[in-house]
């Protein structure tokens, strides 16, 4: 039961190194800032990417190995709170030649360790879908 | 994610937090195969304690994955699949946001690969 991992992956028609620097944009899934695209993930640097709306995703990065392997930590689930390892998951990215091309694969884990004391389990998980939610309406209209 | 998932989202956030233990994962195994089992069957199958079993299922109980029949003075368990359903599509929905967000990687580099071969 891979219960606690979220696995996707994607073949694109581009090198790797043509790929890289998008991935390597630290939390650009979940930002709405123009000034910030084209900024390049630092191994070790946390950062809070904004979005008009929903405000700030803190993120860190892990670890960088280009043009292979990125990983980071996000919070989606308290705009502003620090990173901890029960308010964040883990997003890896992995970079695959492929022929011409490159195979993209996303590991999402970590939902399971997430803040579950009684006081505030309700609010993480509400906040969190909520999160999940906006994002996905703010790439719906970037991506149209 | 849509808005009629949010009713589900503590319900989702207690499974997932009872299957981050991979002994619970197995007792789910476990029951699941035999359909009905009580704890001292279970830890049998198990290499934890019967007292161990009986926390776990605790926790799954509280998650809403068992559920529990007394029958004469045994009590027995099997797995509820509802809670289980609700966090599947839950996770269908989150891997549904990343491939978005990967088809979104894909036509900006696809578009740059594109530009620089007519450059």
């Amino acid at each position: 039961m891979g219960t606690d991992v979220i696995e996707r992956e994607i073949v694109i028609a581009a090198a790797p190194e043509r790929v890289w620097p998008l991935v390597a944009e630290p939390g650009f899934w979940a930002t709405d800032d123009e000034d910030a695209r084209g900024r390049q993930a630092v191994a070790g640097e946390s950062l809070v990417v904004r979005h008009s709306e929903h405000g700030g995703f803190p993120v860190s990065v892990e670890k960088v190995d280009p043009p292979h392997y990125i990983a980071y930590r996000w919070v989606s689930a308290f705009p502003g709170e620090p990173l901890r390892e029960d308010t964040a998951t883990l997003v890896e990215f992995t970079l695959t030649p492929e022929g011409d091309g490159t195979r993209l694969r996303v590991v999402e884990s970590g939902f399971g360790a997430l803040a579950t004391t009684d006081e505030n389990r309700e609010n993480v998980i509400t906040d969190h879908t909520g999160g999940w939610e906006h994002c996905l309406t703010v790439l719906a209209e970037r991506a149209a | 994610m849509t808005t009629t998932d949010r009713p589900d989202a503590d319900l989702v956030d207690g499974v997932l937090a009872a299957l981050a233990d991979p002994t619970r994962r197995e007792l789910l195994d476990v029951l699941s195969g035999r359909g009905q089992a009580t704890a001292t069957t279970i830890a049998a199958e198990l290499p934890v304690s019967r007292q161990a079993v009986v926390k776990h299922l605790a926790v799954l109980d509280t998650a809403g994955l068992v559920e529990s029949t007394k029958v004469g003075r045994e009590v027995r368990f099997s797995v509820r699949p509802e809670a289980l359903d609700t966090t599947a599509r839950w996770m269908a929905a989150l891997a549904a946001d990343w491939d978005r967000r990967l088809g979104r990687i894909k036509r900006l580099a696809e578009a740059a690969e594109a530009a620089a071969r007519d450059a």
